[in-house]
């Protein structure tokens, strides 16, 4: 394997090992919760909106089409990304296990194309979602596994408002 | 550099201007916080915990001492206890947000340092984890160190927002 990716699926593993333990036993209900008075979106509407980032990342910088558009995940999971936009609305209703399995078929991807990228594919310029260029390498080491972890930072503690324990330390 | 050190400190340096972005603003009386019923440390508790983390990692990595045992940095802070796990112990310590925030600077300019100057040779060490594993140097900095960072400045985030104020900027 390429040594960068060797890195960049470390710390995808370790993101995606923490996602699947802070949703683990999490229900639909909880998912949907959100405080009053505070400025917090639901779990489900963090969870749909970082999968799709990593989705969208890796769909960039594998010059492939997204997962979301591969079967019925659109349908299922209740993202509907607007015709023309890069992004989707986040105001829907989401399906909770649907974005599971969305999940796991992203993280699938993910493994997946890094346990085979190529060195000069790597090296290759691709659109950041800042806007500027950045080499495939850079482009999932700055906003790849670092933007999966923050989100589920955010849905840890969003099950500990709750009285539910969070992340597993 | 070595390649894998530029992406690696590419990676941090994403985490920590986040950490910056949610933390900056930070008072006192949110980052003492805790929820009633709520089972989320306070924001003062896991900034302690993540930044003594980085330091602990770092050090061990570089063969430096901690920056925490600096004079003066253990009693700005507050972390009075050996291990950064969050124990009973670690979460009745009495933290002090700005002496955090000046440690974590500290902390991340260490990182960037050593990530500057760390050889190949030095990344492929095979080193314990603290989940009792084996790892390379830079498996290990990419999997705890940089992901344990960015995984509590979101729970910071939600703290912040449970009390009505902006977490996270995205």
């Amino acid at each position: 394997m390429e040594p960068r990716a060797e890195v960049l699926l470390a710390a995808f593993d370790s993101a995606h090992m923490m996602f699947d333990a802070v949703v683990a036993g999490m229900t639909a209900t909880q998912a949907s919760y959100v405080a009053p008075g505070s400025k917090l979106a639901s779990a489900a509407t963090i969870i749909a909106h970082a999968v799709f980032s990593e989705d969208a990342m890796v769909a960039e910088a594998a010059g492939s089409p997204r997962t979301l558009e591969s079967g019925d995940f659109g349908p299922r999971t209740g993202i509907v990304v607007p015709p023309g936009a890069m992004l989707p609305a986040w105001d829907g209703e989401f399906q909770f296990d649907a974005l599971l399995d969305y999940a796991a078929a992203v993280f699938q991807r993910t493994t997946d194309f890094l346990a085979s990228v190529s060195a000069s594919r790597l090296d290759e310029v691709v659109a950041s979602p800042m806007g500027h260029g950045a080499t495939v390498a850079r482009f999932l080491a700055g906003a790849g596994a670092i933007h999966l972890a923050q989100h589920t930072g955010e849905i840890s503690a969003l099950k500990g408002v709750q009285g539910i324990r969070g992340l597993p330390f | 550099m070595d390649q894998r050190a530029a992406l690696l400190k590419a990676s941090f340096d994403t985490a920590q201007m986040v950490f910056n972005a949610v933390v900056g603003d930070l008072d006192e009386e949110t980052a003492q916080f805790t929820l009633p019923g709520g089972k989320v440390p306070s924001a003062a508790a896991m900034i302690a915990h993540v930044i003594y983390g980085q330091d602990m990692m770092v050090a061990e990595l570089s063969r430096q001492p901690l920056v925490l045992d600096r004079p003066g940095i253990r009693q700005e802070t507050g972390i009075t206890v050996v291990s950064a796990s969050m124990s009973p112990e670690w979460l009745a310590c009495s933290y002090n947000i700005e002496g955090l925030k000046q440690y974590s600077a500290a902390v991340f300019e260490r990182t960037g340092e050593y990530l500057q100057n760390v050889t190949s040779a030095e990344l492929d060490l095979v080193v314990p984890t603290p989940i009792g594993t084996q790892s390379s140097a830079a498996d290990l900095l990419a999997s705890i160190g940089v992901v344990h960072l960015a995984e509590h400045t979101g729970e910071v985030s939600t703290l912040k927002g449970a009390c009505g104020k902006v977490g996270l900027p995205f």
